[in-house]
């Protein structure tokens, strides 16, 4: 998923880079004070993820939890997403740093747009429709992380659609895994601790 | 003490390459160049693209990678080899190898030497007496053979990510964290 240094061209890296600022401009907005550890706990949640490896489908895929940090932070996953794929790349040399602009967005675009799509759901009466959105906001921010990924392949010469299977295919079991982790981390949290899937951004 | 200085020059060679899952590992043997190309838990990469270019960014020649993720060329020129392995989906590394650590190939083709230094007597021209070349020639081969499992143990190294880097790096977390606290804090 993290897209490594030398393979985008520099017009994806810009527009990668500056959308990410514009994203982490408004994440950083909207934290307040008593919600940063929320945001760095699920930052940390990100950055050990991606050691976690699925050992499903054709390629190598590990975790992204995406779709976590995005029902529960919103726009906040951009700077906790930005924090977590810097270290990624300074630790672990995943991805790397011409490339954090272009990788943060693709993970935490899906994230911010899960918020959205399901928030509303996971914070509703019915527990059964919650774990749902859940599995759906765990899968689909994984598939949308996936198609952001391969569109930005696309202006390197790979072909879009090629691509686009190419990772969507392997991602397939990890959008499976996430959706499940997803749903079961709403429906604990809806026991334990419900204000926490409030979320930051609204 | 000779064969010590070989070790250390073959370890010279040697270059690591990576970004994120993606490997590869590249060494001088002889006349040929090894890379083992691999994820970052060790599994190798099949048919990954190998691209060499020489130091003035010319493709000189490319391959796909086998079912244990290696792929071998011959040395094509003396030259800077930048070796650069694309394993799609955005996943590339690159290594170097540089210019004084590729032999020179000033010989013509000669006959393959087999491993076996047992060679020299099974040759049935006994009266032909061995030069310094070949032994020369003889000793490498047994070395770099010797070497191989040495090259497999420091690729394996490389794979394994660091339980002291997981750590530091929520370490790190919880130190931006603590930063932005207090900044906050002093505005309000």
């Amino acid at each position: 998923m993290h897209i490594s240094e030398g393979v985008l061209a520099a017009p994806v890296l810009v527009i990668g880079a500056a959308t990410a600022v514009i994203g982490c401009g408004v994440g950083l907005k909207k934290i307040d004070y008593d919600k940063i550890p929320r945001v760095a706990v699920l930052s940390s949640a990100f950055f050990v993820a991606s050691l976690i490896h699925v050992p499903l489908g054709p390629t190598n895929v590990h975790l992204v939890l995406n779709g976590i940090v995005g029902i529960i932070l919103g726009w906040a996953s951009f700077p906790a997403l930005l924090v977590a794929l810097l270290l990624q790349a300074v630790l672990f040399q995943f991805g790397g740093i011409t490339t954090l602009g272009i990788n943060t967005v693709n993970m935490a675009l899906p994230a911010v747009i899960c918020f959205y799509l399901f928030s509303a759901l996971i914070r509703g009466k019915n527990r059964i429709l919650a774990m749902i959105a859940g599995f759906a906001a765990g899968f689909i921010s994984v598939f949308i992380s996936a198609t952001l990924v391969a569109s930005s392949l696309v202006f390197t010469g790979e072909e879009f659609m090629a691509a686009a299977k190419l990772v969507v295919i392997a991602h397939f079991p990890v959008m499976v895994i996430e959706g499940i982790i997803t749903a079961s981390v709403v429906g604990f949290l809806r026991k334990v601790r419900p204000k926490i899937l409030e979320g930051i951004a609204i | 003490m000779k064969r010590i200085k070989y070790i250390f020059l073959l370890l010279g060679v040697i270059s690591i390459g990576s970004a994120h899952k993606v490997n590869i590992f590249a060494y001088v043997e002889g006349k040929q160049i090894f890379t083992q190309s691999y994820y970052s838990n060790g599994k190798p990469i099949v048919s990954g693209i190998i691209e060499v270019f020489n130091a003035r960014d010319m493709k000189l020649l490319d391959g796909e990678t086998d079912k244990n993720g290696e792929f071998s060329f011959l040395i094509p020129e003396k030259t800077e080899l930048k070796i650069i392995l694309n394993a799609g989906m955005g996943h590339r590394a690159e290594t170097v190898i540089k210019e004084k650590d590729i032999p020179t190939i000033e010989k013509p083709p000669k006959k393959k030497v087999t491993s076996k230094p047992a060679i020299i007597t099974e040759n049935p021209k006994t009266d032909e007496y061995i030069s310094k070349e070949d032994i020369k020639d003889i000793v490498e081969q047994v070395i770099e053979q010797k070497m191989r499992p040495l090259f497999r143990i420091l690729a394996q190294r490389q794979r394994t990510i660091s339980f002291v880097d997981v750590i530091g790096g929520i370490g790190y977390i919880i130190g931006i964290m603590g930063l932005i606290m207090y900044l906050k804090s002093k505005k309000k």
